[in-house]
Order: structure tokens, then C-alpha cells, then sequence
């Protein structure tokens, strides 16, 4: 079984191995709270601050595959581990089971593996500085891993990202609205009802003018009644063209807005209600 | 302090403010009256982090689509009002909104009375605050209380106005003089947000608080009674030499005054950005509005400036104003030659001014 210590608590023997070593590192961020991430590294002396030392042998993964050490450094020390660590650090113990199930490509030739072995090789001389024979290093591997895992340009992005997170504080894991999707949110009011063309008349919030919809069956029973108002989802293509395209129209989305029914008064009242002094 | 970035966008009447660090990619939205716009901006400064909105006050021309933003924009972290509605606890059975006269220009009154459209954008805010109860937090520019906003961003933020100690007088006032009123400094350069303040509120504002000087001005924007003499006094005391007016075309108020930009013109060394041209500067300003947009989109074509079409009747001037707050305050956008020429070409009838010490 794996075993994990606290980095302060490794010793000496802890490093008698030539065998690759793999770190937790934590770090104790202001507004994050604590981010982690996996280092792969041969060097005997080098213990990160703050980390857990992840005692795994390539034993764990040799029964399956026939790699070479700098080749398992590759793998495990790129977006993808590091990601798959991250999905799984919500108790260091579980981690531990789930790490020898890091995904591992299949598909890396003879070829494939010799590069990375040399871009690894080339890395560890170059000590992870930023020089241009270490860049050079690192592409390879990421041309190689990313066609090895299939990955498209956004989820590589997205991985890379990931793995950037402790230095870069402001990368977040939260999902971003896609403004390019049928997502917008928005509102409005039932302003009219033309019952002799089938035709219902909309003011929707932020746009200049008065919208024209058909009637159809699909449309809420509840949107025939002139100052019904409506939450609803839009593409936001609408909204930059400041116009609905009424045959692109999904009535699944209409919601009766629900509070109408409350005066402004009881509107801000109910409101204010949770604005308060924070205790002193 | 690092590098923060102002942006006042082309919204029309009322106000969309949006505060950035762009070493951090963090962003707080001070008001909100077009979520599209807001959103647009965010995406292009490539904010991950919007760590608060903040409403000013609780007219429409300050929140009306500030429901819409947290809707669309799921990841922000607070909603921060001032304590302008009296928590029931305290005032059981006063009724809340009497106890604001209307402002002089009358635009409470629109708050007060509302068609169905304002106040359902005040039932989405009501909903919103119920399902992230959490996330609303109260400002007070009291001593004691900490802004309730995260991250590095907060660092370059100062709430200046209200203090709880002012409001029970405040509430003689217009809701307006409750307007947060917030100082955001950046390098070293900085930016004075004044909400609607009006000069009521504009003398206890300065009566507690001594370092008011300010590189940037958003200048208060109803016409109230922002007179010459009383426009003076707030100049000489903030001292910008940038002043923010946004505003739109069609606005109903009268806004800007003639004495505004009479008091404004007598200030060396200011540069005045109005968002939208009104007819004051050209009559009628929607005679302009097409030509005046063509430009506006062959500029942003050349230059990649963030441009917003604007509404049917509104005409940009300066269009979204963006300042980099920096040792001294940068201005980004508008480009100045092109600003000036716009102004040359079609606004013949304009009060303001271009002079090149600010640039």
C-alpha cells in the first residue's frame, strides 16, 4: 500500500530508491482555501514545502505496462494526472486508492516513448527553469500526451489550466457562463394579445422593441393574457440583434415570474430582509 | 497597489460600472442597468473572479438589471447594498419608500410608481437575494465594518459614504444622498464613484472625510441641484482631472446642466468624458446618432476599443469610457483624436472640451 507522510516527518531512507518519487503538494491559499497538486520527481533532495510524500513504486503500474521510468514521469507528472488528482483529494486515504487508476494512454509507440524519454531526461538537467531547450522539452511531451489522450484545444486548455492553478490565483475551477449558448437569462411582459392574426406582442427586458411571437400550441396558456410577466432563456444571439427570432423560440423555458403579485413596498421589505450589520 | 482598470459603459441613462485588476482577473460591477453590456465587458477582460456587485441605491437607473447579471453570471460572490431600506426590525410599519422625498428632478417618483417592467426587475432582484441569501452582505462606510467583498481587488476599494451615523439625517435627504460613494485606487492614481449624490449628501460626504482628491470624477448624475457654485465646491475639493458624466441621450432630466458644464469649463486641465451626446450638444442629437455609430464601429474595428450598439434613440459621444488607474490615470478608450473629432464633426452645438494635459 502507498504510504504518506508529512513532508517534515520524511527521512532519508525515504529516498534510497532511484525510483521516481510523487508528492501532494498543498498550498494554503488566502481565498481558496487549500489547492493540490502531484509532482513527479527523481531528485533525492528535493521535498517541496508543505507537501505529503506519496510512497508509490512504478511496481503499481508496471504490471500493466511496459514503460520506462522517465515515460511514467511524463504521464504522471502532466494535466491529466494532475487533474485526475485534483477530482480525488477529498481525503488524502481515498486518494491513495484511487491514484494507481490514473488513466494511462494506450496508445504511445516505440517512438513516441524514446521523445519522451529524452524531453523527461531534458527537463531534469534543464531544473525546470524556463529555458528554451525546456520549453522545447515540454511541447514534445504535450504534443505527444495530448494526441496519446485525444484531447481537444479547449479541454487541453482547460488541463493546463488546472495544473497552472497554485500559481496563478485567479484561474478558477467554477464554471464560466457560455455566452454562446441558449442560455440567456432574461424576463418580460405579455404587452398585448392580436387573438385576430394569433399573434402575442412581448416587451422583453433590454430589448428596444416591442417583440412579435406566434401563437402556437406549445405556448404557455397563462402568456394569453396582456401583463403576464415571463422569466425565460434566450440564445444571446437575440439579445445582441436586439430582436427575437420567433421561430427559434423554446416555450419550455417561459416561467410565470413568480412575486408579482407582491407591492414594491413588500418587494424591498422582503428584500431588506437580508441585508443586515454583520456582527461586531 | 496594482494596476486597476475603470470602465463606465455606454448604457444609456443610469449606470454600468465595472472595476477590474487585470493582474488578478478580478472584477466588482458597481450598478447595472444592461446585463449584456456588463457581460460582454467581463468576457473581454477575461474576469474569472466577479467578486461583488454593488448597488449604489435602489432606483431603477442603478439596478434595474442587476438581477439579470447574477442570473447569467452564476459565479459572483456578493451582492452589497447600503442600508438605505430600513430593516423592519427597527422601523416596524414605517413606510419605506415615504420616507424618501422624491429628488428634484423627479426620477424617485419613477421609482416610486413603477410600470410593471421596473418592478419586475425589482421581484427578479427580490428572487435572486432568496436563493443566495449568503451572498448579500450590507456596506456601511463605518469604521468598524469591513467591506464584505474578497480578494485582491477589495484592497484598492474604499466605502467613503454612508456611515450609520449619518443616516438617521440622511433620511431628511433624497434617496440619492444615500448613494454609496466609493474611492478606488489603483498604482497611485485614483477614482471617486459618487453614485446620484446629491449636494445634500455631497456635505456630509465631506464633513467625514478629509482625503477626497481624486484623479477621476463620476461626476453624480442627475441634474438635482448640482447648481455652478455647489459644482465648484465638489471640484475644488476632489480636484480630478478627469470627469465621467454618464448619461443618455434621451434622458427626461435636463442631464447635464448647463451649470455643470459651466462650472466644468472653468476647470484648467480637465478632460470631460459624457458617455452619450444629448441636444445640448447638437439639436437634435438623433439627427447624428447613425453617422456617429458608423465611426464608432470602423474605431473599434481598428483599434479593438470595446463598443456597445447603442439603444434606438441614444447617440454615443465618448462611448464607454475606460481608464487605467495607474501612477497617473491613463485613459484607454475613447482615443482621443478620434473623440475630438467626433465632437467637431457632429456635435457642433457642444459644451465640453479636449485639452491635452490629462491625455
Amino acid at each position: 500500500m502507498p504510504k504518506h507522510n508529512k513532508s517534515e516527518n520524511i527521512t532519508e531512507n525515504d529516498f534510497s530508491s532511484q525510483e521516481p518519487k510523487f508528492f501532494l503538494q498543498y498550498l494554503q491559499h488566502e481565498q481558496w482555501g487549500k489547492r493540490v497538486r502531484l509532482i513527479v520527481t527523481p531528485k533525492e533532495n528535493y521535498i517541496p514545502k508543505n507537501s505529503y510524500l506519496i510512497d508509490l513504486t512504478r511496481t503499481l503500474w508496471n504490471q500493466t505496462f511496459n514503460m520506462t521510468n522517465e515515460v511514467l514521469m511524463a504521464i504522471l507528472g502532466w494535466d491529466v494526472s494532475n487533474a485526475w488528482v485534483i477530482e480525488h483529494t477529498k481525503s488524502l486515504d481515498v486518494l491513495t486508492k484511487f491514484i494507481q487508476d490514473i488513466p494511462i494512454p494506450h496508445e504511445l509507440s516505440e517512438q513516441d516513448c524514446q521523445i519522451l524519454t529524452n524531453a523527461v531526461l531534458t527537463l531534469e538537467e534543464a531544473k525546470q527553469s524556463m529555458s528554451p531547450v525546456a520549453c522545447h522539452a515540454q511541447d514534445k511531451i504535450d504534443t505527444i500526451l495530448r494526441k496519446a489522450y485525444h484531447l481537444d484545444d479547449s479541454t487541453f486548455q482547460r488541463l493546463r489550466q488546472v495544473t497552472q492553478w497554485m500559481d496563478k490565483s485567479y484561474i478558477t475551477l467554477d464554471v464560466q457562463p457560455d455566452l454562446n449558448k441558449t442560455n440567456w437569462f432574461t424576463s418580460g411582459v405579455v404587452e398585448n394579445v392580436v387573438a385576430a392574426n394569433s399573434q402575442v406582442q412581448l416587451w422583453v427586458d433590454e430589448f428596444d422593441d416591442i417583440q412579435t411571437v406566434h401563437i402556437v400550441p406549445s405556448m404557455p396558456g397563462w402568456m394569453l393574457r396582456p401583463g403576464a410577466a415571463f422569466l425565460t432563456k434566450f440564445p444571446r444571439t437575440f439579445r445582441r440583434h436586439r430582436k427575437i427570432d420567433p421561430e427559434n423560440i423554446d416555450w419550455a423555458y417561459f416561467h410565470s415570474q413568480p412575486y408579482m403579485y407582491m407591492s414594491e413596498e413588500e418587494l424591498l421589505t422582503g428584500i431588506s430582509q437580508y441585508f443586515v450589520r454583520p456582527p461586531q | 497597489m496594482p494596476v486597476i482598470k475603470l470602465a463606465f459603459l455606454d448604457v444609456g441613462q443610469g449606470d454600468t460600472t465595472i472595476i477590474t485588476c487585470p493582474d488578478t482577473h478580478e472584477a466588482i460591477v458597481v450598478d447595472c442597468i444592461d446585463s449584456n453590456a456588463a457581460l460582454d465587458y467581463l468576457k473581454k477582460e477575461q474576469v474569472t473572479q466577479l467578486r461583488g456587485v454593488i448597488i449604489t441605491h435602489l432606483h431603477a437607473d442603478h439596478y434595474k438589471q442587476t438581477a439579470n447579471l447574477l442570473y447569467n453570471y452564476e459565479g459572483c460572490e456578493v451582492l452589497a447594498i447600503t442600508k438605505h431600506i430600513p430593516n423592519p426590525r427597527y422601523l416596524k410599519g414605517e413606510k419605506i419608500l415615504k420616507q424618501w422625498p422624491a429628488d428634484r428632478d423627479g426620477h424617485s417618483t419613477e421609482f416610486e410608481q413603477p410600470p410593471v417592467k421596473n418592478k419586475g426587475s425589482l421581484a427578479k432582484l427580490y428572487q435572486w437575494c432568496q436563493d443566495n441569501k449568503k451572498k448579500c452582505k450590507l456596506i456601511l462606510a463605518d469604521s468598524n465594518v469591513l467591506l464584505p467583498i474578497q480578494g485582491n481587488i477589495a484592497q484598492s476599494l474604499k466605502v467613503l459614504h454612508p456611515t450609520s451615523f449619518d443616516l438617521p439625517d440622511l433620511k431628511r435627504c433624497e434617496l440619492n444622498d444615500i448613494s454609496i460613494v466609493l474611492q478606488v485606487t489603483g498604482t497611485r492614481a485614483s477614482a471617486l464613484l459618487t453614485g446620484d449624490l446629491e449636494p445634500s449628501g455631497w456635505q456630509y460626504l465631506k464633513g467625514q472625510n478629509d482625503e477626497l482628491k481624486s484623479d477621476v470624477l463620476k461626476f453624480p448624475h442627475h441634474r438635482g441641484a448640482w447648481d455652478e457654485a455647489k459644482t465648484d465646491d465638489l471640484l475644488s475639493v476632489v480636484q480630478p482631472s478627469i470627469v465621467v458624466i454618464s448619461v443618455g441621450s434621451n434622458n427626461r432630466y435636463d442631464h447635464p446642466h448647463t451649470d455643470v458644464f459651466d462650472a466644468l469649463q472653468k476647470q484648467r486641465d480637465l478632460r470631460l468624458l459624457c458617455t452619450q451626446a444629448t441636444d445640448k450638444c447638437q439639436t437634435p442629437v438623433q439627427g447624428e446618432r447613425d453617422n456617429v455609430i458608423v465611426q464608432f464601429q470602423k474605431q473599434s474595428v481598428k483599434d479593438n476599443s470595446f463598443f456597445l450598439l447603442p439603444g434606438k434613440m441614444q447617440c454615443p459621444c465618448a462611448g464607454s469610457v475606460i481608464i487605467e488607474l495607474r501612477d497617473t490615470p491613463v485613459i484607454i478608450q475613447p482615443n482621443t483624436a478620434f473623440h475630438e473629432s467626433l465632437i467637431s464633426v457632429h456635435f457642433k452645438k457642444h459644451k465640453c472640451f479636449i485639452r491635452t494635459a490629462a491625455l
